[in-house]
Parts: C-alpha cells; sequence; structure tokens
C-alpha cells in the first residue's frame, strides 16, 4: 500500500511538470507578466501591496488598467521597445539606458523613442521630417554617425565648424540640433534618411541602393526576398555565381567592363523575382552615399501584392514612398505582425481572421504605437498561461518555418493566382477535407517528400533554395502525422489510419 | 520505493529550474540582458561592487551573450535559454556584490526590500556577520517567506507558473538546506538565498 501511495505520489508529481492548463493565468501572474513585459521588472513590493488592496476591494481591473498606462509611459518601456525596433532594423543596439536618448542620441535613436513616448502614430517612423540629434564632439574624428554632415551639406553645402571654444565644451555641455524639412521635401522619410540607416545599409556601385530597397521591402512590408539569398558553402557559391555571371571563366577585359555597366545579372529571371522591386525602389535613393542627396530622385514603388494586384506607384522621391508605403494592407499586416511577435510572441500562430482584426484595431486607433500596445496586452493570448507544446503542434510550427520560403516565389510571380493566393504557412489549407487532402497531396508529391526530393518539381532545379535532408525528414513527419495544424489537429488521416 | 519516490519527488526541485520546451517555441519568454539588470537593481546596487562592477550593471560584449542577447547577424537569440555563463554572471555579481558592500548601511532602502522589514528591523542587533544559527528559527523563516515572495511572487504566482506545486514545501527545503550549514553567518545564508533565488526561471521569465 505504501509502495502505491508513492507511485501515485511520483505520478501526480511528474504530470504536474507537463500539465497543459490552457486556463488563463490569474489575475496576479498577469500583473507580474504585464510589468516584466512592459517595462523588464516585476512589480515592486509596494506595486504589489496595492494591487492586494485593490483585490480585496474588488477594483483589480480598474487598477491593471491604471498600471498598464503608468507602464505605457514609463522611460523603460520606451527603452526595450526601441531595443525591438534597433532588432528589427538589424541595428546596433543601444545599451546604456542611462544615457539614452538625449546624451547620447542621434537623429535615429531619437526619433524612434519621441514616436514611442508621445504615442505617436507608428507611421511617423517613415513620415518624421524634422530630427533632434547632439552634435558629434568635434575632436571626435572616428565618430561613426556625423550627423552634421549628413543633414547640412546638402541644405547649407557646409558643416558648421566647431569654434575654438566648441573645443573646450565638455561632452555634457553640447547643445542638440533640431533640423526641420518642409513638410513635403521629398528627400525626406523617417528612420530610413538618418546616418544610422545610411550607414547600416551601406551603398557601392555595384549595389545601387539595392540594400537600402531590401530593407525598406523587410522592415516595412515583410517581404524578405528569401530566394535570393546566396548559399554560403563553396559549392553553393561557385554556383551562385555561374548564375549571375554566366560564362565569366572566358571574359575578357570588354566583357568585364560591359558587364559592369549592362548589370547583366539584374537581367536573368530568378533574379528579377526581387529585382523587379529593389532596383525601382533602389533608384529613389539617387546619389546618397554617406550623406542624403541634395535633390530627390524618382523611382518607383513596384511589388505584387498578397492578394494578386499588380502595385507600381511612381516616386518622386523616398517622401512619396513614405507615403506609398504606409497606405499599403501589406504594410498595415506587417506592422502589426512585428507588434504581435514583440508582445504576444513569435511561437503563437496568426490565423488571417486574426490578422484582420488586429489591422482594423491598429488603423482604429490611429495606429498610435502605445494604444496598440495596450491593446495586445489585454488580448486572452497574452493573459494566457504559458504551456508547453505537444509533438503535433511543434511539427505543424516547424513545418510551416519551411513553407515560409515558398510563399516567398510563389506569392510573388506565380502566374497561377490560384498557387499565388495559397498561404502555405496558414494552417489548415481549407475547411473542406478534400480540398485538404489534396493540397497535402500536391505538396508530396511536387516536393517528392517520400524520396528525399529525387523526382521534385519544387523548389526549381535553378532555385537558389534547397531543402535539406532534415527540412524532408520535417517534412514527411508532418505529412504522415497527418498534416497537424497549430492546434495539433490532424488536417488528413494520419499515414496508416484509413 | 520509497527512497524513489522521494528522489521523484526532489528531481522535481532539481529540474525546475529549466524550462519545458525550447526557448524559441515555448511561451515562457525570458527578459533580456537589460531586464535582468534592471530587475537585479532592485534589491542589489552593482555599481558598488569592487571588482568588474561594468559587467553587472551594463550589458557589453563581455555579458552580451550571457544575457540572451541577438546575433546582429541573424537577429536571432545567441542562445535559446539561459546557460550556465548565465547563472555565473548573475551570481558572481550578488556574490561580489555582499563581499564588497555592507548594504545594511549603505542602502537601508534595498536592505529592507531584500531582507524584509521584520528581519531588517531585528538585524541590526545580529550583524550580517553573526552566525546563522544564533537567530531565532520564527525570523529565520520570516527572512526565507520574505525573499521567495520578493524574488518569485506570491503562492500564487509561484503556483501559476507550474514548476512549485507546493510553495510552503519549497520555503521548508530552503529552510532545511540553511540549517545544514552550521558554521555560516547570516550574510552567507542571505548570499546564497539572493543567488538561488535569482537564476530561477519564476524569477528570470514570465
Amino acid at each position: 500500500m505504501r509502495t502505491f501511495k508513492v507511485l501515485i505520489a511520483a505520478l501526480i508529481v511528474a504530470l504536474s511538470l507537463f500539465a497543459n492548463a490552457g486556463t488563463p493565468a490569474q489575475t496576479e501572474t498577469y500583473f507580474f507578466k504585464l510589468s516584466k513585459s512592459l517595462r523588464g521588472v516585476p512589480p515592486t513590493l509596494e506595486e504589489r501591496e496595492e494591487f492586494a488592496k485593490a483585490v480585496q476591494a474588488g477594483t483589480a481591473e480598474a487598477f491593471l488598467q491604471k498600471k498598464t498606462q503608468e507602464y505605457l509611459t514609463d522611460d523603460k518601456f520606451t527603452f526595450k521597445l526601441k531595443q525591438k525596433v534597433d532588432e528589427l532594423l538589424k541595428l546596433k543596439q543601444q545599451r546604456e539606458f542611462d544615457k539614452t536618448p538625449k546624451e547620447t542620441g542621434t537623429s535615429y535613436d531619437r526619433l524612434v523613442s519621441e514616436v514611442i513616448q508621445s504615442n505617436s502614430s507608428w507611421d511617423q517612423l517613415l513620415l518624421a521630417k524634422s530630427y533632434h540629434y547632439m552634435p558629434p564632439i568635434p575632436w571626435d574624428f572616428l565618430s561613426s554617425y556625423n550627423e552634421d554632415a549628413f543633414f547640412f551639406i546638402p541644405n547649407q553645402g557646409h558643416v558648421p565648424s566647431p569654434s575654438f571654444e566648441d573645443y573646450l565644451v565638455p561632452d555634457t555641455k553640447r547643445v542638440e540640433r533640431h533640423v526641420a524639412f518642409a513638410p513635403d521635401d521629398l528627400r525626406i522619410a523617417g528612420v530610413v534618411t538618418t546616418p544610422r540607416f545610411f550607414g547600416r545599409y551601406v551603398n557601392t556601385a555595384l549595389n545601387k541602393n539595392r540594400r537600402r530597397a531590401a530593407a525598406v521591402f523587410r522592415v516595412f512590408l515583410c517581404d524578405s526576398m528569401a530566394p535570393s539569398v546566396p548559399a554560403t558553402d563553396n559549392q553553393g557559391e561557385k554556383q551562385d555565381f555561374d548564375t549571375i555571371f554566366p560564362g565569366h571563366s572566358s571574359y575578357t577585359e570588354d566583357d568585364i567592363r560591359r558587364n559592369t555597366q549592362a548589370d547583366v545579372h539584374g537581367q536573368l529571371m530568378d533574379c528579377k523575382s526581387c529585382h523587379y522591386k529593389l532596383d525601382p525602389l533602389g533608384q529613389v535613393f539617387g546619389f546618397s552615399a554617406a550623406t542624403l542627396a541634395p535633390l530627390p530622385a524618382a523611382g518607383s514603388l513596384t511589388f505584387k501584392g498578397q492578394d494578386g494586384r499588380a502595385v507600381a506607384i511612381p516616386l518622386r522621391g523616398l517622401g512619396d514612398m513614405a507615403q506609398a508605403l504606409i497606405q499599403q494592407t501589406e504594410y498595415e499586416k506587417c506592422q502589426v505582425r512585428h507588434f504581435w511577435r514583440w508582445y504576444i510572441g513569435k511561437d503563437v500562430p496568426v490565423s488571417r481572421h486574426k490578422e484582420q482584426e488586429l489591422v482594423k484595431k491598429f488603423n482604429d486607433l490611429g495606429r498610435k504605437t502605445q494604444d496598440f500596445v495596450s491593446y495586445l496586452v489585454s488580448l486572452p493570448e497574452f493573459k494566457e498561461r504559458p504551456q508547453a507544446l505537444t509533438q503535433d503542434q511543434l511539427l505543424a510550427r516547424r513545418a510551416v518555418n519551411i513553407m515560409k520560403n515558398c510563399n516567398d516565389c510563389h506569392q510573388s510571380q506565380d502566374k497561377d493566382p490560384d498557387i499565388r493566393n495559397w498561404d502555405l504557412t496558414d494552417l489548415p489549407y481549407s475547411q473542406d477535407a478534400d480540398e485538404r487532402k489534396d493540397a497535402i497531396r500536391l505538396l508530396r508529391k511536387n516536393l517528392d517528400i517520400d524520396h528525399d526530393g529525387v523526382g521534385k518539381k519544387m523548389p526549381p532545379k535553378d532555385s537558389l533554395w534547397k531543402l535539406s535532408q532534415d527540412d524532408f525528414a520535417i517534412l514527411r513527419d508532418w505529412i504522415n502525422r497527418g498534416a497537424p495544424d497549430f492546434d495539433g489537429n490532424a488536417q488528413v488521416s494520419p499515414k496508416g489510419t484509413p | 520505493m520509497r527512497t524513489l519516490g522521494t528522489i521523484l519527488l526532489l528531481a522535481t526541485v532539481g529540474f525546475s529550474p529549466f524550462a519545458k520546451g525550447s526557448f524559441e517555441e515555448n511561451a515562457h519568454r525570458y527578459m533580456s540582458g537589460q531586464d535582468i539588470i534592471w530587475s537585479l537593481s532592485m534589491f542589489f546596487d552593482f555599481s558598488k561592487n569592487s571588482n568588474n562592477k561594468e559587467v553587472c550593471t551594463e550589458l557589453r560584449a563581455l555579458n552580451e551573450t550571457l544575457a540572451g542577447g541577438n546575433s546582429p547577424i541573424t537577429g536571432e537569440p545567441i542562445s535559446p535559454s539561459p546557460t550556465q555563463g548565465t547563472v555565473l554572471w548573475i551570481t558572481g555579481c550578488i556574490d561580489e556584490y555582499f563581499a564588497s558592500y555592507n548594504v545594511l548601511v549603505g542602502d537601508p532602502i534595498r536592505a529592507k526590500r531584500l531582507l524584509g522589514e521584520e528581519f531588517y528591523k531585528s538585524v541590526t542587533d545580529f550583524r550580517l556577520w553573526q552566525p546563522w544559527a544564533d537567530v531565532p528559527e520564527n525570523l529565520q523563516r520570516a527572512l526565507i517567506r520574505h525573499m521567495v515572495a520578493a524574488f518569485l511572487g506570491s503562492d500564487d504566482v509561484i503556483k501559476d507558473f507550474g514548476f512549485i506545486q507546493n510553495p510552503d514545501d519549497f520555503r521548508e527545503q530552503l529552510f532545511i538546506a540553511a540549517q545544514t550549514r552550521t558554521q555560516a553567518t547570516i550574510l552567507q545564508i542571505v548570499t546564497l538565498l539572493a543567488m538561488n533565488l535569482s537564476v530561477r526561471d519564476e524569477f528570470l521569465s514570465y
């Protein structure tokens, strides 16, 4: 009997480790999560006492709403959200909280912080036409971000020269500068026209501002153009080089000169899938190298929308680019997904229906940063207690991660509208059981999943992206288990079952 | 069988600091490196450390990889969850803090936050260098009760997290562990408790 009791106790303890509660977190746990998520620290002891009193008085909800608003105006919230924006733009993160943003502040740092702190529209990251920054230390010749040179040379043709007194002024007494451009200045587009962005995405004669254009597509339209990422192994690099420069081993000097001018690489079909978007947008950056261009340059915002529509908006400059971007549905969806990932989690999938709800709320709130975050942390998905994923749920997420690469090509260039509009990352594939069966069968056949892609049709032979053996193993396992969706429910009958 | 049951029960304590599932795909979110520094600064002023205070107060190249930083190339975390290095970083800073600084004299606000009002008032009679064994049991338990609540939260929050099913048992285990150190001073016990609690998942994640 004693043995039996010990075994039962051990079983209960063991099961509790893997308990999938699936119930909303208790209110106090939610309070802890709110504080840690928004401002990076747990509630203070004094706050916990106030919360306990509020619970006793039956005013816990009002207390939590008040605290949410308080946390959103906290400097730590601004710092944390700014760090997330830094990660998004792949900029080196600001590490020193105490020295941010006024003391160290570059124009980029100040702009992002101000948008967050003042609860401005998120669009201001693109639409802003004025900047504050601390001028560089006069003797700091190695300063990476010379804001004065970036903003003043195009306007005045020279950089304000430091006086002798400037050399004597200690760092802490530097006076911040403010540079404001006209509201219709076509050269200016918020964070995109800052030294930090230009410094991070450096332009070259060969690159022709495509790197900057690619960053704009990735950050604001969530178009990462994955197929254009080259291989990193020797064999893959050689293959890519042969694709970009066919016949290069027999080039004469004249051929090399001609190819540098003619941009052969940009004319090849596989390359065009990205270049038709990158090249026109790159032109809008004009002659911008290390500083802002003195004149705007024309180009266009060109891409295929997720609904299959062809977008080709002529642009007179970066200012027009900013205006055009914020009006795209892809921009709205992309930005709400960023916020979802930051505050709910990238492991919590967003269905199409949920995405539409989020976009509507984002717009209803005027795209205001703090207001939208306040909305997100009030959602059940934020309040839900953490739960471990089952094997099927984990497998679904891994399979979808592989399918993202398929989406990148198919959604942008497939001629068949059914394939183009099929989001391979949105599970389940259909409400109709027969349609789901057909979809899975198509995947299995075209990728030749059962034979590690020996007889595959997709991805095409000349595609720069290929599935690895691990990828095939994941997809095979996923399909054999019935291609479960994010909740772990099989879309089709698992292999071996009728 | 009794031994096996005991081992299984103790295993829940031993393995509980580690989150279920992977950092990228599980719903437990670890605080960022800056969050960890801020959260620890509620209890410790690491600027008073004699050695390597920058490692404990700022994120630098030296400690960024230990604190969950992202690789600038991929944008993904360098490590999916806290590592042994993270634990050594946090506990090293705490150890150095108590070794360098008389927290009772220098920072009464943080001292009260760390020790609790009840223990703080009584310890001025004992001083932190007095033997732990000389402290009355009720004060010993009050200290443990306060520190667990201060770092991990109330019993409801602890249970809701899912690792500790019975907070009373957890506190009892800490008390028993403290009692086994018969030669320890109050300072040593406080240091050990602070180190233990500050590297638990309940403190580092949400």
